[in-house]
């Protein structure tokens, strides 16, 4: 089973949350957590490799949102030395709240992966630099 | 005085009722003819649901105002620390007034200037005149734009592809930002005033652009600061 690093620069709890859908989520150290429609932080996300060409592309599946999801961008990246597809979707709940999420799938390790990086839109200016950041040091290893 | 479920024509204000406004709890919004509205803000009455109501209060009491041009039809926010309201035209000539929370007004001026994926420009930013500008963007020519060459078919290029030219702009007391770009199937610029009545016309992307946007209300005082 393939592990992963990151540094969490400080910004971020050390020690991972799991989630239903079993990514572990590295939330904001105390201090900086603010309420919001969200859980701030980073996410990995490690699940084993599809068998099919399809299940593989790693561009159709960055590219498929959902109905209260708008895809703002998306470029070719690498991560972990590999190279990988970064989004950068909005989850929209009306006037209610407006959640980021800035994704990163990759192949590494004989895995797939996807690196999330979430905060409330509204803190994003202040979050996404430190998360970009932490979300840069991840490094995977069989 | 509270919306109750469903649609409400009512309103009342200091113990008058404001007659025509519509309140719609569910979509957080009151809408009425513009009098009817402005008589309605002239009271204090706040309905269900509270971010209906906190919005209320942003309208009643804006810290920041913003403005988006370029689009059909203009768009104003009221905004206050907590909550805004988003002033749409809902047909018929009523206007409406719709509740939203920082990040939810965020999202809705995203979607209004219909941010999305394109290409990443290349190259670096070019300098125009400002008296230049106008023509620029209404005859989408780079002609005569003070540009070399090369620069002036980039722009051209740009300006043959052009989906949109938005602008947003917030205001607080003592204190003014904006964001404006040129969006193109061929990617997005951003239009930055420079000294010496000149522009400055620069590729960017539409991550840069989602960052610039989310930090408009810490640019005038409001939210956090990037």
């Amino acid at each position: 089973m393939a592990v992963y690093r990151l540094d969490p620069l400080g910004i971020l709890e050390t020690e991972p949350v799991v989630l239903d859908d079993g990514s572990a989520l590295h939330e904001l150290v105390e201090p900086l957590r603010a309420p919001g429609a969200s859980r701030a932080g980073l996410s990995v996300l490690a699940e084993p490799v599809p068998e099919d060409e399809e299940g593989r592309d790693l561009t159709a599946a960055a590219l498929a949102i959902g109905p209260d999801e708008l895809l703002i961008d998306w470029e070719a990246a690498e991560l972990a030395g590999e190279p990988a597809v970064r989004t950068l979707v909005l989850v929209q709940l009306g006037g209610v709240a407006t959640v980021v999420l800035e994704q990163w799938r990759l192949l590494a390790a004989g895995e797939r992966w996807i690196v999330t990086a979430t905060a409330d839109l509204a803190l994003w200016p202040r979050l996404a630099p430190g998360l970009r950041a932490a979300a840069a040091t991840l490094e995977v290893e069989a | 005085m509270s919306g109750g479920a469903g649609h409400d024509r009512t309103g009342a204000s200091d113990g008058a009722p404001a007659r025509g406004v519509v309140v719609d709890p569910e979509r957080a919004e009151v809408r009425g003819s513009p009098e009817a509205i402005r008589a309605f803000l002239a009271g204090a009455d706040e309905p269900d649901p509270p971010l209906l109501a906190a919005g209320l209060r942003a309208a009643r009491a804006p810290l920041a105002r913003f403005r988006v041009s370029g689009l059909k039809e203009p768009l104003e926010a009221l905004v206050d620390g907590h909550a805004a309201v988003l002033v749409l035209p809902a047909g018929g000539g009523e206007t409406a007034l719709r509740a939203c929370t920082p990040s939810g007004l965020l999202g809705l001026l995203v979607r209004a200037v219909g941010l999305c994926p394109r290409p990443r420009a290349a190259g670096g930013p070019v300098v125009v005149d400002v008296a230049r500008m106008a023509r620029i963007v209404t005859e989408r020519t780079a002609a005569d734009a003070g540009l070399d060459e090369r620069d002036e078919e980039r722009l051209q290029a740009h300006l043959d592809a052009l989906a949109g030219h938005w602008r947003i702009e917030g205001h607080a007391p003592g204190i003014g930002w904006y964001l404006e770009v040129l969006d193109s199937e061929l990617g997005l610029w951003t239009v930055e005033d420079r000294p010496e009545k000149h522009l400055t016309l620069t590729p960017t992307d539409a991550t840069a652009v989602l960052d610039e946007l989310a930090a408009l209300p810490g640019h005038v005082g409001l939210g956090p600061q990037a």
